[in-house]
């Protein structure tokens, strides 16, 4: 089963994600902001990361780097509202496997999921 | 989940279905069962059509039963047909599933209290607000909550979060407000970072939960607020934008009205955004200017931000709680529940102190025993605060409330204030927050109105700052909270509020009054209804309600004033309505608690020292004052077994400065007292404020210090 964490500090944000994905058998874990969130990339390997850019502790960018200093080949999938060209090729830039405006389409979201654990 | 029951139950009838014999009755009874259930669930849920085709079917089965059904096959053919239809829409959510037309129910259907299919694509649509309204308020209403949603709620949540969203709503807003007012004072990155921040939150939730109306709202305030040099210049708007979301929250709660979109509001921040020349609320503008303002802004890198800020909404656990970020779980309980359980844990300690205090016990209690005992007393007490700390908040929302009134009235009368607060993460009970904005209001609301200057002129006359100051603060002393409002204006004229009240015919024309009680005279009731008063003394309006409603809480208000150099109001309250600090005396044989916030003193009960007055009244001299002494058998007219063989004591109470002497045989202790109400039969009794049990097991009363003060004095 597939093990996938979302970092996102609202918890309304998080329950969404868990809802759409947790029918298609996921294991979810979540983080409230990108600190707890590292951490739990450390202790519990998630084979997938659903990631907002706005948060407390550490935002978006923060992780990726964090990430990207780690070498982790965990896709990244991020998240967030009102995405603009130039945060679009920044977060690619730095690893994301892809953006999502948020809220993401249900659809979308498995779909972009299920090709992240394929990558 | 109710959904999976009525899953069930349209399962179990199906299977039932296929496989009936219609020639027995005991099947056909059975599968009317199923029916009715269903009907159940479509009254708890609204699906009137559902509801109406289960009826209707009950009632064909009836006819089978009762034998004057003339074809029963075609009968159970239309049945079959119902249940699918029934199965359809509710486990395929397929609302074009049509009911036989013989069942006569086949309007256009129309599912409410259940979530609609969700194959729209309704996240991508470009939001019509304006319809998206009209279709939710048929549509979207959820009858079994009381919940409404302007549109429809999305597939993968449920009205329990729906419900839980805007229950946290209303501490985002409040922390919405107080950002906003911040703005004022200063718009330095930090403020206007975190304002920015509570709105993409709710920008972002309302998203998921398709709230457009929210969502758009909140998404331009965000895009307004990019500009930093502008945000000062747009409070009024902000706030008009939160009072506009307040409503619609209401509305979403079922608390209130439905808001439409508001169309003017959105031109306003429009506007804003565009700056005022090219207001439109065209879409291609908003775009360029969106992306205008994401590139100046680009995120920060490594937003850091400090841990101790809570702003999502999310209530903040102690640190002990959190789990390394793993799912935390929140639970929301409602505050009835809450105090069943404190008072569960209150009763529960007293049953302790029975038994661990019991008599019985005596020699026969072993070493083992009273160390387990001695544990039991330990766990309880332990218990008990942490039951109390259950509904401990900060004060917080109320103050910022306050600085919110204090802004609009200001502006209303023309005065310039500066507002400040001390003290706001002060924690109290629930219910006493809840109580003490009232009152606080009315003050608060005097001081602004009736305090402070009108004219600034008057101030700098007077050596002050031409800006009015009110500051207003909460700090804990003893076991109580003391909430104090400070201004700094006309003060009290207390040559007016005397003459007044002589006027008034509240006090006699020879009364002599001191500082305070003069002051006092603003309590009265009667005083404030006086027009004119607030004119000369610059106070006066509604006091009277402040002191009953603060006194309701077992609370007090002083008021301390100087001419021309203003007011102090402190209210002082006891951390928590459950519980007070008590003096238990004895008269008579029964036992009483005094409250002992108001005891002033105990001394010895010596004849000599007591002087009767003209109706027979006993008084006594005390620091110089004369106070009434009151026998409390006479009060509560309980047999008194004679007196003055015994020594007496009198125990000095005061309230609302004025003194009495209760005499009382013993003073046997001080204990914290679980009030308990003495029920609807026996609660206007004067002098009586509740009951409680004592550890012993027997009932004592607690006097309620402010109708015996008033019985000794007339």
């Amino acid at each position: 089963m597939a093990k996938i964490l979302v970092i996102d500090d609202s918890w309304l944000t998080r329950r969404g994600i868990i809802g759409i994905l947790q029918e298609d058998g996921y294991e979810l874990i979540e983080a409230s902001n990108g600190k707890d969130g590292l951490e739990m990339v450390e202790e519990l390997r998630p084979d997938c990361i659903l990631l907002d850019l706005f948060m407390p502790e550490l935002n978006g960018f923060g992780v990726l780097k964090n990430l990207e200093e780690k070498n982790s080949k965990t896709p990244v999938i991020m998240l967030s509202a009102g995405i603009h060209d130039t945060v679009r090729a920044k977060a690619f830039k730095m690893g994301a496997f892809e953006l999502l405006n948020k809220p993401p389409q249900p659809e979308l979201l498995c779909k972009t999921v299920n090709n992240a654990l394929l990558a | 989940m109710p959904n999976q029951n009525i899953e069930n139950i349209i399962e179990g009838l199906s299977l039932k279905f296929v496989l009936i014999d219609e020639s027995d009755p005991i099947e056909i009874s059975e599968i009317c069962e199923y029916f009715r259930k269903i009907v159940n669930w479509a009254n708890q849920t609204g699906a009137d059509k559902i509801k109406k085709a289960a009826d209707h079917s009950i009632k064909i089965l009836q006819g089978i039963i009762d034998g004057k059904d003339s074809n029963t096959i075609e009968s159970l053919d239309i049945l079959g047909r119902t249940i699918s239809a029934i199965q359809a829409i509710v486990i395929n959510n397929r609302s074009d599933a049509d009911f036989p037309p013989e069942l006569q129910i086949n309007l256009p259907c129309e599912r409410e209290g259940e979530d609609p299919p969700h194959a729209k694509e309704v996240l991508s649509l470009p939001s019509e607000p304006k319809q998206k309204m009209e279709e939710g308020t048929n549509q979207g209403s959820l009858t079994t909550t009381g919940l409404r949603h302007p549109g429809i709620l999305p597939d993968h949540f449920d009205n329990d979060l729906f419900a839980e969203f805007l229950a946290l709503q209303n501490g985002v807003l409040g922390e919405m407000e107080a950002r906003t007012l911040e703005i004022e004072t200063g718009t330095d990155k930090d403020r206007i970072g975190m304002l920015k921040r509570l709105f993409h939150t709710m920008k972002g939730e309302a998203g998921f939960l398709d709230l457009k109306d929210v969502s758009n709202l909140c998404h331009k305030a965000e895009d307004i607020i990019e500009d930093t040099n502008k945000a000062d210049k747009y409070i009024d708007l902000f706030l008009d934008l939160i009072d506009w979301l307040k409503m619609a929250f209401d509305g979403y709660a079922g608390h209130g009205p439905m808001q439409e979109t508001p169309v003017d509001l959105l031109e306003r921040l429009c506007k804003t955004a565009l700056g005022d020349e090219t207001a439109t609320l065209k879409d291609d503008h908003e775009q360029d200017k969106q992306i205008q303002i994401l590139e100046n802004n680009t995120i920060p890198e490594d937003l850091e931000i400090n841990p101790s800020m809570n702003f999502q909404g999310e209530i903040a656990l102690p640190e002990n709680f959190k789990s390394k970020g793993q799912v935390k779980a929140i639970v929301n309980v409602d505050t009835d529940r809450l105090d069943r359980l404190v008072e569960a844990i209150g009763e529960l300690a007293i049953a302790e102190s029975m038994v661990s205090q019991s008599q019985d016990l005596g020699d026969l209690a072993s070493s083992e025993l009273r160390r387990n005992l001695s544990r039991l007393d330990k766990i309880t007490n332990q218990l008990y605060n942490m039951g109390l700390s259950l509904r401990m908040v900060s004060i917080k929302g109320t103050f910022h409330k306050m600085g919110r009134i204090v802004r609009d009235l200001a502006k209303k009368t023309g005065k310039e204030i500066s507002f400040t607060m001390k003290g706001e993460d002060t924690e109290l009970d629930k219910n006493l927050v809840d109580k003490i904005g009232e009152p606080l209001m009315h003050i608060v609301r005097n001081a602004v109105d009736h305090g402070i200057e009108a004219d600034a002129r008057e101030r700098s006359a007077n050596g002050k700052d031409p800006q009015g100051n009110l500051e207003i603060r909460a700090y804990h002393k003893g076991g109580s909270i003391f909430i104090e409002v400070e201004d700094d204006g006309r003060g009290i004229d207390r040559e007016a509020v005397i003459d007044k009240a002589k006027e008034l015919g509240l006090i006699t024309n020879d009364t002599i009054l001191n500082h305070q009680e003069a002051i006092n005279l603003i309590f009265k009731q009667g005083f404030s209804t006086a027009q004119t008063v607030t004119d000369i003394s610059g106070r006066g309006v509604g006091m009277d309600i402040v002191k009953t409603r603060i006194n309701e809480l077992h609370g007090n208000v002083t008021i301390t004033s100087a001419r021309e150099k203003g007011s102090i109001f402190c209210i002082q309250i006891p951390l928590t309505l459950a519980v007070i600090d008590g003096m238990v005396v004895s008269s008579d044989n029964e036992r009483y608690i005094i409250p002992t916030l108001s005891v002033v003193t105990s001394i010895e009960f010596i004849q000599d020292k007591i002087t009767n007055v003209l109706n027979q009244k006993q008084m006594i001299k005390v620091k110089n004052r004369l106070i009434p002494l009151i026998k409390l058998s006479r009060i509560f007219d309980s047999r008194s077994n004679g007196e003055g063989s015994k020594k007496q004591l009198i125990v000095v109470v005061e309230e609302n400065d004025q003194q009495v002497g209760i005499i009382v045989d013993e003073v046997l202790g001080k204990q914290q007292t679980v009030i308990k109400s003495l029920g609807q039969t026996m609660q206007d009794i004067p002098g009586i404020a509740g009951g409680t049990i004592m550890p012993d097991g027997y009932i004592s009363l607690i006097l309620d210090i402010g109708r015996i003060v008033s019985l000794a004095n007339h």
